[in-house]
C-alpha cells in the first residue's frame, strides 16, 4: 500500500470535515450593478467537496471539475453494469472500481464511504491523481502536464478514445469554463500534453454521426430491425465508445450519443447486428421450434443506441433527448419501424432481470413525442406503410418538420421569434421589452445577434415574444447561460386576452446555446404571447433571447 | 425472515375483513423468488419450487391456481407455470421463449392470453387452464401486446399493425379483430372494466400520459380521470374486481411514483403517495384492500404495504433485508 504524507493529511482533513453543513466553498457570484456577463469569475475556494480535496491535494481544480463534469455531469452516481468487463463507476468523480480500491488504499477511507459520500469521493479521486502525478514527476501547476493522469483516470484502453477523452471532453470542458452549483471557473484554452486524436470520417446511416467502426458485430441473418433499444453507458462518452470498439469487450452498439447531444458516434452499420442486449433464444430448449431465431434474438431484431451518462442520474440534457429523438426518427424511417412505445424501448424493459437503463429519469413521453415531431409529426409510421410524412428515408439526423438540434435553423413549419426584430416578420411575430431591458451580447451561446437582459426582482415587466397563430405549439426557448443568470425564472404562455395557457420555470445558469422545451401549449386566435418574467429572486440577470414555436399534436 | 409491523398499533389484531394470502417477489436470497405469506406478512414460504427467477402473475379468478412467469438464463428463456394454491407440482403452460409476458386470465378462469416471441417479434397466444394449446391468436409483423380479457371472453390488446400503437378487440379465439382507437400518439395498457361496460387505457396527453375510457365498441372515447395529470405519466392501471375503484400508478418525478385511487366516475378518491415510489398495486379479491410495494420509509429496497379501498389504514406488511415487491392477493 502506498501511503504518502498527502494521503494521511487528506484523511485527517476528511475526518475533520465530514458532516460539515454548509458548502464550504460555494461562491456567491451575484454582485453589484454590472452588465450581464461582466461578472468576475469565481475567485475563491471551490464547490463543496472540492474545497476539502484542494486543501490537501495539489490537483488543480480545473482538472477535478473537468473530470467530474465529463464523468458524471456533477451528479453523485451509483453506477450499474452496462457492459460486461467494464467496471462500475461511483460518486461525483465517477470513480471506477479498481481505481476506487486503489484510492481507498491510499487514503485509508472506507470503500463504501468513497462510493456514497461526496467529499470522500472527491478526495479519493484527488489523492489518486496526485499520487500518479507525483510518480510522473510533473509540475502540478502546469495544467497541460496533467493530461496523462486524466487519460489514466478514464480507464479507457483504446488510445484513440483516451485521446478524445482528454482533448474533446475534459480539456474542452476547461476551455469553455466549468460551472458547477453557481461556481464558475474562467475559460482556459490549454493544449494538453497528450497525442492528438485522429478522427474517423463520416458515413451513411446517420449521416451526421462520426463513423468509428467496431469489430463487435455480425450478420443479422436476413432479418430487419424491428425495434430500437435505448441504453445508458453508465459512464463517459469516450469511455463508452472506446469500450464498444474494443475487440476484447465483445459488446457494441450501433450508436453512442454524447452528454450534450452535440455528437453521435456510429459504431456498427444498421444492417448488421450489434451486440448490445443479451436476451437470447435457443430452439433446443423449445422442441426445436423456430431455430432461425437462435442466438441473440433481440440483437438480431434491433438497433441499439447508447447514451453517455447513468441510469441513476436525475435528469437528461434536452440536447441529448433532441439528438437521440432525431437519430431514432431516422432509424425508424430507414427500417419502417413503428414509432411507438412497443418498438422504441428501454434496455431494462427487455432485460429486466439484470438491467434497468435508461433509468427512471428518461423522459419517455416527451422523447416519443419528439421522435414523432422529428419525423414530421402526425404520429407513428412504419408498420402498415402509413408514413408519418415529412422525413426522407436515410436522411440521417435531419427531419421533415423539425430542425437539426443546435443549429437553430427553423424548419419549414416553425416560427422563431428572435430578440432582434430585424430578424422577425413583424407583421406576424416580434419581440417587445420595456426600457429596463438592455441589449447585450456579452455572453456567447446566444441566438442570432444577441439578447435582451434585465435585472431580476419583484417586478412585473416581462419580455414578450408575440405572434399570430392559433393552435397547438411546442414552445421552446433559447438563452445564453452564465453563473449570474437566475436559477429559476418563469416563461408563460398567454392568449390574446392574457389568459394563461402554460408556464415553465427554467434555470438560465444551464442549458445555454440550445433550444429548451417549455411545453406544448394551445393558443387561441389573435396576438398571443410567450412572456419571460423578471419576477424571481433579485441579484441575477434574466435573458430574453429567442422563442421557437413548432406545430404540435400534443395539446389534447 | 419477513416481519410484521403494524404501524402505530403493533398489537392490534387484523381487521376481520382481511382474508387470504399474498404472493410476491422476495429477493432476500439474492435472486427474485416468488414467496407466499399471510396478508400480514407472516408464514412466509416459497410459493414454488421452480428454478431461476420467478415472478407471480395475475391470480386465478377461481382462486385455485397461482400463475408464475419463470425466467432462466444461459440462454435466457421465459415460461408460464401454474401451481395449485393448495399445494402440488407446478405445471408449464405454453412454450418457453425469450419473452413470455403479460398473461391475462379470462374472468371465468378458463383460459389465459399472453404475449410471446416464440414464433415472431411478438404475438398473442391462448392457452387453456388445463394446459391445452397454445393457440396463436394474432400474426402481425409489428407485434401485438398487452392483452386483457373481458367478461364475455373478448380480448382487448395493443397492436402496431397499422403503423402505431392502437387498441384492438378480437374474439376469444382471435376472430374478427376490430380497431378501437385512432389517435396519433400511443394507446397503451387497455383494461376491461370488470362488468364489461367500458375499456380504460393510457395514452399520451401533452408531455404526460393520462387515463382514457371508451365503450367496448370504441365509441365515446374521452378522458376518464376527471383531474388532468399535467406532465405526470400514468404507468399502469388496475380495476378492483367489483369495478368500483381504479388504481392508477402515476410517475410525477424520476423517483416519485404514487398510486391514485379513482372511483368509477374517474374522480380521485385518494392518492397513495409516500416519499419515493409506491408501485405495483394489487386488489384483494373482495376489492376492500390494496397491497403495493414502496420505499416510503426510506428503505433502500421496497417492502409491502396495504391500504383500504379509500387509501386509509396504511400498514407496513414486510420488513425484510431484501426487496419485497410485485404483490398479488389470492384467496
Amino acid at each position: 500500500m502506498i501511503q504518502n504524507s498527502r494521503s494521511a493529511m487528506a484523511l485527517a482533513l476528511l475526518l475533520a470535515l465530514t458532516g460539515c453543513g454548509p458548502d464550504a466553498g460555494s461562491a456567491d457570484s451575484t454582485a453589484g450593478e454590472v452588465p450581464p456577463g461582466e461578472q468576475p469569475y469565481s475567485e475563491v475556494s471551490a464547490p463543496s467537496g472540492f474545497a476539502e480535496a484542494m486543501a490537501t491535494q495539489d490537483v488543480p481544480l480545473e482538472i477535478l471539475l473537468g473530470i467530474s463534469k465529463v464523468e458524471t455531469g456533477f451528479q453523485m452516481v451509483n453506477g450499474k453494469t452496462e457492459f460486461q468487463g467494464r467496471e462500475r463507476a461511483y460518486g461525483l468523480m465517477g470513480l471506477r472500481e479498481s481505481h476506487l480500491l486503489e484510492a481507498a488504499d491510499l487514503t485509508g477511507i472506507d470503500v463504501e464511504l468513497i462510493k456514497t459520500d461526496r467529499s470522500s469521493n472527491v478526495l479519493a479521486a484527488a489523492t489518486l491523481l496526485s499520487e500518479w502525478a507525483f510518480e510522473a514527476g510533473i509540475d502540478p501547476t502546469d495544467l497541460a502536464a496533467w493530461a496523462p493522469m486524466v487519460a489514466r483516470y478514464s480507464g479507457i484502453d483504446n488510445p484513440e478514445a483516451a485521446a478524445e477523452y482528454v482533448h474533446f471532453e475534459v480539456y474542452e470542458s476547461i476551455a469553455f469554463g466549468v460551472e458547477m452549483e453557481g461556481f464558475a471557473l474562467k475559460p482556459q484554452s490549454i493544449t494538453p500534453d497528450y497525442p492528438f486524436p485522429a478522427r474517423y470520417g463520416e458515413r451513411a446511416g446517420d449521416s451526421s454521426s462520426v463513423w468509428t467502426p467496431s469489430p463487435n458485430s455480425s450478420s443479422r441473418g436476413g432479418t430487419s430491425p424491428q425495434f430500437v433499444i435505448i441504453h445508458t453507458c453508465e459512464g463517459s462518452y469516450s469511455g463508452c465508445w472506446g469500450w464498444l470498439t474494443n475487440s476484447s469487450s465483445s459488446v457494441s452498439a450501433h450508436y453512442v450519443v454524447n452528454t450534450t447531444g452535440s455528437e453521435v458516434r456510429q459504431l456498427v452499420d444498421e444492417d448488421r447486428k450489434a451486440w448490445h442486449i443479451s436476451a437470447s433464444y435457443a430452439c433446443s430448449r423449445n422442441d426445436n421450434v423456430s431455430c432461425n431465431l437462435n442466438g441473440s434474438a433481440m440483437n438480431r431484431l434491433s438497433v441499439g443506441i447508447e447514451h453517455a451518462g447513468y441510469g441513476s442520474q436525475s435528469s437528461w440534457s434536452p440536447g441529448v433527448i433532441d439528438r437521440s429523438a432525431d437519430l431514432t426518427c431516422g432509424i425508424t424511417q430507414r427500417h419502417n419501424i413503428p414509432r411507438d412505445a412497443y418498438h422504441i424501448v428501454g434496455h431494462g424493459q427487455l432485460q429486466p432481470w439484470n438491467r434497468s437503463d435508461p433509468g427512471a429519469a428518461w423522459p419517455w413521453a416527451s422523447y416519443l413525442s419528439k421522435i414523432d415531431q422529428a419525423c414530421g409529426g402526425g404520429g407513428t409510421s412504419g408498420g402498415g406503410g402509413t408514413s408519418g410524412g415529412g422525413g426522407t428515408s436515410g436522411g440521417g439526423g435531419t427531419s421533415g418538420g423539425g430542425s437539426a438540434p443546435g443549429t437553430g435553423v427553423p424548419g419549414p413549419n416553425q416560427i422563431v421569434i428572435d430578440s432582434n426584430n430585424g430578424a422577425n416578420d413583424t407583421a406576424q411575430y416580434y419581440a417587445e421589452v420595456s426600457n429596463d431591458w438592455w441589449p447585450s451580447a456579452s455572453v456567447g451561446g446566444y441566438y442570432n445577434t444577441g439578447y435582451w437582459a434585465a435585472a431580476t426582482g419583484a417586478i412585473s415587466d416581462p419580455a414578450k415574444f408575440r405572434f399570430q397563430g392559433q393552435g397547438c405549439y411546442t414552445v421552446e426557448a433559447w438563452w445564453s447561460a452564465a453563473s449570474d443568470r437566475p436559477p429559476a425564472v418563469t416563461f408563460l404562455g398567454w392568449n390574446s386576452d392574457e389568459s394563461e395557457v402554460g408556464r415553465q420555470v427554467v434555470n438560465q445558469t444551464q442549458n445555454g446555446g440550445r433550444w429548451n422545451v417549455l411545453g406544448d401549449w394551445e393558443f387561441g386566435s389573435g396576438w398571443n404571447t410567450v412572456a419571460l418574467s423578471r419576477w424571481t429572486a433579485s441579484g441575477h440577470y434574466v435573458v430574453a433571447d429567442a422563442v421557437r414555436l413548432t406545430p404540435s399534436t400534443q395539446c389534447n | 425472515m419477513q416481519l410484521i409491523l403494524l404501524l402505530g398499533c403493533s398489537s392490534a389484531p387484523n381487521p376481520p375483513d382481511l382474508t387470504g394470502d399474498l404472493l410476491w417477489v422476495s429477493e432476500e436470497s439474492g435472486s427474485p423468488k416468488a414467496v407466499r405469506g399471510s396478508v400480514s406478512g407472516g408464514g412466509v414460504r416459497p410459493a414454488s419450487e421452480l428454478e431461476g427467477a420467478v415472478f407471480p402473475a395475475q391470480p386465478d379468478p377461481r382462486g385455485e391456481l397461482a400463475l408464475f412467469v419463470q425466467s432462466t438464463e444461459e440462454p435466457h428463456l421465459e415460461q408460464l407455470f401454474v401451481a395449485p394454491l393448495s399445494g402440488g407440482q407446478a405445471r408449464a403452460l405454453g412454450a418457453p421463449s425469450s419473452m413470455v409476458r403479460k398473461p391475462a386470465w379470462s374472468p371465468d378462469g378458463s383460459f389465459i392470453v399472453y404475449e410471446s416471441d416464440v414464433e415472431s417479434f411478438r404475438d398473442l397466444y391462448r392457452v387453456e387452464r388445463d394446459g391445452q394449446g397454445p393457440a396463436r391468436l394474432t400474426q402481425e409483423e409489428f407485434g401485438s401486446f398487452e392483452p386483457d380479457v373481458g367478461p364475455d371472453g373478448q380480448v382487448v390488446f395493443v397492436s402496431s399493425r397499422d403503423g402505431g400503437a392502437e387498441l384492438y378487440r378480437m374474439g376469444p379465439r382471435g376472430s374478427n379483430p376490430v380497431r378501437l382507437t385512432n389517435r396519433p400518439s400511443d394507446d397503451m395498457r387497455p383494461r376491461w372494466k370488470p362488468d364489461g361496460s367500458q375499456i380504460t387505457w393510457l395514452a399520451r396527453e401533452g408531455m404526460g400520459v393520462a387515463v382514457y375510457r371508451m365503450d367496448p365498441d370504441g365509441s365515446n372515447p374521452g378522458a376518464f380521470r376527471k383531474e388532468t395529470l399535467g406532465r405526470a405519466v400514468a404507468l399502469d392501471q388496475l380495476w378492483s374486481p367489483d369495478g368500483t375503484r381504479l388504481a392508477v400508478t402515476v410517475q410525477t418525478g424520476p423517483t416519485e411514483i404514487g398510486i391514485d385511487l379513482l372511483d368509477a366516475s374517474g374522480a380521485v378518491v385518494a392518492r397513495v403517495d409516500g416519499p419515493g415510489s409506491d408501485e405495483h398495486p394489487a386488489w384483494s379479491p373482495d376489492s376492500r384492500w390494496l397491497v403495493f410495494d414502496s420505499v416510503r420509509d426510506g428503505q433502500a429496497e421496497p417492502d409491502l404495504y396495504r391500504v383500504d379501498r379509500d387509501g386509509g389504514r396504511l400498514v407496513r406488511i414486510t420488513m425484510s433485508p431484501g426487496a419485497d415487491w410485485l404483490p398479488r392477493w389470492v384467496r
